[in-house]
């Protein structure tokens, strides 16, 4: 039981984790397309 | 003298005239004929023979639209729609329909020899962690997976747009955020059992012997028997395939273009809905279908009689590293 | 019955993007939304052609077959709309579409990208607002149908290359104007859209 238990919490641990990381990565369009460095062609 | 030289000016500029003149007698030909402003144009049709997809040149650094048309996101609408749903539809509910079979037939499988109150280690709890990690992620990816193919069919009609889309969008979220603890399961699963789950020359008789299914046969195993084996793969390999077109998926249009992300949608869908259809089993196996089956990953630890008649072989390699903690008499080793 | 559709005339587009530029104003389109956009094939060679291309609004639109929430739908006009309030973002709609009309604010993971936002044939939304009010023009965009107008590209355009309208009024433009000039390249994507050419 307690290694059932442990695996949801970790499963929700990562999960989150892997949620605040990939808001970062996620740019609006606004942002996305008008940096320096996205090339046009 | 004086009239020499004005005939010669006069005759001189008409010279120079005329030779100006006869510049422009190409020109005179070319209005003749006609001029086609179609010559190198190229038509739709044309250009989607030689290649499946119209692509140019826009303004907007967007670089996705540079295509103009793109026909076969029609195919890959019908099959989302007709071919993934029938394949989703004949392998899931195929395999229920197998498992109903054996269950009313077989019924459930019991221990031959009656539990002798004796047991024995079989995973230990850092085990059990990792494959209840794998295996809670596996059923919500599973369901909410199952909800972008059938839940607007099954679903929607039942508790209407609003809420549907409610439910679908948390569902999502949900999906994108537990394939990573999926795959960090996963990689532990793989890396912890890899070496148990190696075939050998003990698989070929454990099938030919009928798998433990077969009550007056006895199928050999080691740590896990070719069943097993075979969950252990699949499971590697079509995690590996929706690991793979998952993340492409979740960052679209990062290393594909459309294309990439029909066929990658694709293969998530297939692999996905065939790996559902094979845990089916597996569940079935763990829980109804074997009695002390299940306790080997809830408790971690297993009836002897049990681990005789499936991992007979298991078994004499934990009596003989002093591992059971009553030892019967007559606690047979090897068969 | 009014069936609505585009159709664009790639033998006389310039690629001036008036109507690009049209669309962006009347429907206050945010930046990096591109609800229009004009493609120019073989750039630089002879031949050289320029396709103004948005939402086409297809007969049995692939984008509503394959909506895991059902959002988008056709009107009885023949304009596909669609609920930014069931939309969930996923992202199915632009593998769908053959012509890449459907855009999303955000650039990242599937299902966080936003609501989808696309051509509405300048017909509002296909959401709950009253058609024609300014929640209704905040969402979508400008509701010119309501007022018995057609689509500002088509109208802004330079060359009158882009036409919009009832099908058969701007197949028979078009057609007459294949007769009278002597050539057309053909109306780009009617095929896939609509299943039909333009007879000429």
């Amino acid at each position: 039981m307690k290694a059932f238990l442990a695996a949801c919490v970790a499963l929700t641990v990562i999960a989150v984790c892997a949620a605040v990381v990939l808001d970062r990565v996620n740019e609006p369009v606004d942002e996305a397309f008008t940096s320096a460095t996205s090339v046009r062609i | 003298m004086q009239a020499f030289c004005v005939a010669a000016r006069i005759a001189l500029g008409a010279l120079v005239l005329a030779f100006f003149l006869s510049l422009t007698l190409p020109a005179l030909a070319q209005q003749n004929a006609p001029v086609d402003p179609q010559a190198s144009v190229q038509s739709e049709e044309s250009l989607l023979q030689q290649f499946p997809r119209i692509e140019g040149i826009i303004d907007q650094p967007n670089l996705r639209e540079s295509v103009l048309i793109q026909p076969d996101g029609r195919i890959w609408d019908h099959f989302h729609e007709v071919t993934l749903r029938w394949i989703g539809a004949l392998a899931i509910l195929g395999t229920l329909a197998l498992l109903t079979g054996a269950y009313l037939l077989l019924g459930r499988m019991r221990i031959s020899a009656g539990r002798s109150g004796i047991s024995i280690l079989r995973f230990t709890s850092f085990e059990r962690f990792a494959h209840w990690l794998t295996a809670v992620s596996f059923v919500i990816l599973g369901l909410t997976g199952l909800n972008i193919t059938f839940g607007k069919i099954l679903l929607l009609p039942l508790i209407g747009p609003e809420a549907f889309s409610a439910f679908s969008q948390y569902a999502k979220y949900v999906h994108n955020y537990l394939s990573f603890s999926f795959v960090f399961g996963l990689a532990i699963i793989i890396a912890m059992w890899m070496k148990d789950n190696i075939p050998e020359k003990a698989d070929i008789e454990w099938f030919r012997q009928g798998g433990g299914f077969v009550k007056s046969r006895h199928a050999p195993a080691r740590r896990f028997n070719a069943g097993e084996k075979l969950v252990f793969w699949g499971a590697l390999g079509a995690g590996l395939a929706v690991a793979v077109s998952g993340y492409l998926l979740l960052f679209p249009f990062y290393v594909t273009n459309i294309f990439g992300m029909q066929i990658a949608q694709g293969a998530h869908g297939i692999v996905a809905l065939l790996f559902v259809a094979i845990i089916l089993g597996h569940i079935y196996i763990g829980t109804l279908g074997m009695e002390g089956a299940f306790e080997a990953m809830g408790t971690g630890e297993v009836d002897i009689n049990w681990a005789k008649e499936h991992h007979g072989l298991w078994l004499a390699d934990e009596i003989a590293k002093g591992r059971v903690s009553n030892q019967q008499a007559g606690a047979t080793p090897a068969e | 019955m009014a069936r609505m559709k585009f159709l664009c005339d790639a033998d006389r587009c310039i690629e001036c993007n008036a109507c690009v530029t049209a669309c962006k104003n009347e429907n206050e389109v945010p930046w990096g939304i591109n609800r229009r956009r004009v493609v120019t094939i073989n750039d630089g060679k002879p031949g050289e052609r320029s396709v103004s291309m948005a939402c086409m609004h297809c007969t049995d639109a692939p984008c509503a077959s394959v909506c895991p929430v059902s959002c988008i739908f056709s009107t009885d006009d023949g304009v596909v709309l669609h609920s930014k309030d069931l939309c969930i973002g996923c992202g199915y709609c632009f593998y769908a579409c053959p012509f890449g009309a459907p855009q999303y604010p955000k650039i990242g993971n599937f299902g966080s990208r936003g609501k989808m936002d696309k051509c509405t044939f300048c017909a509002g939304g296909g959401g709950s607002e009253v058609p024609g009010s300014i929640e209704e023009y905040e969402k979508y965009g400008a509701n010119r149908i309501l007022q018995g107008k057609l689509p500002l590209c088509a109208e802004m355009c330079s060359t009158k290359s882009l036409l919009a309208g009832d099908s058969d009024v701007i197949a028979k433009i078009y057609r007459e104007r294949v007769i009278t000039r002597g050539y057309g390249s053909g109306a780009w994507g009617w095929m896939t859209a609509y299943r039909e050419r333009v007879a000429t």
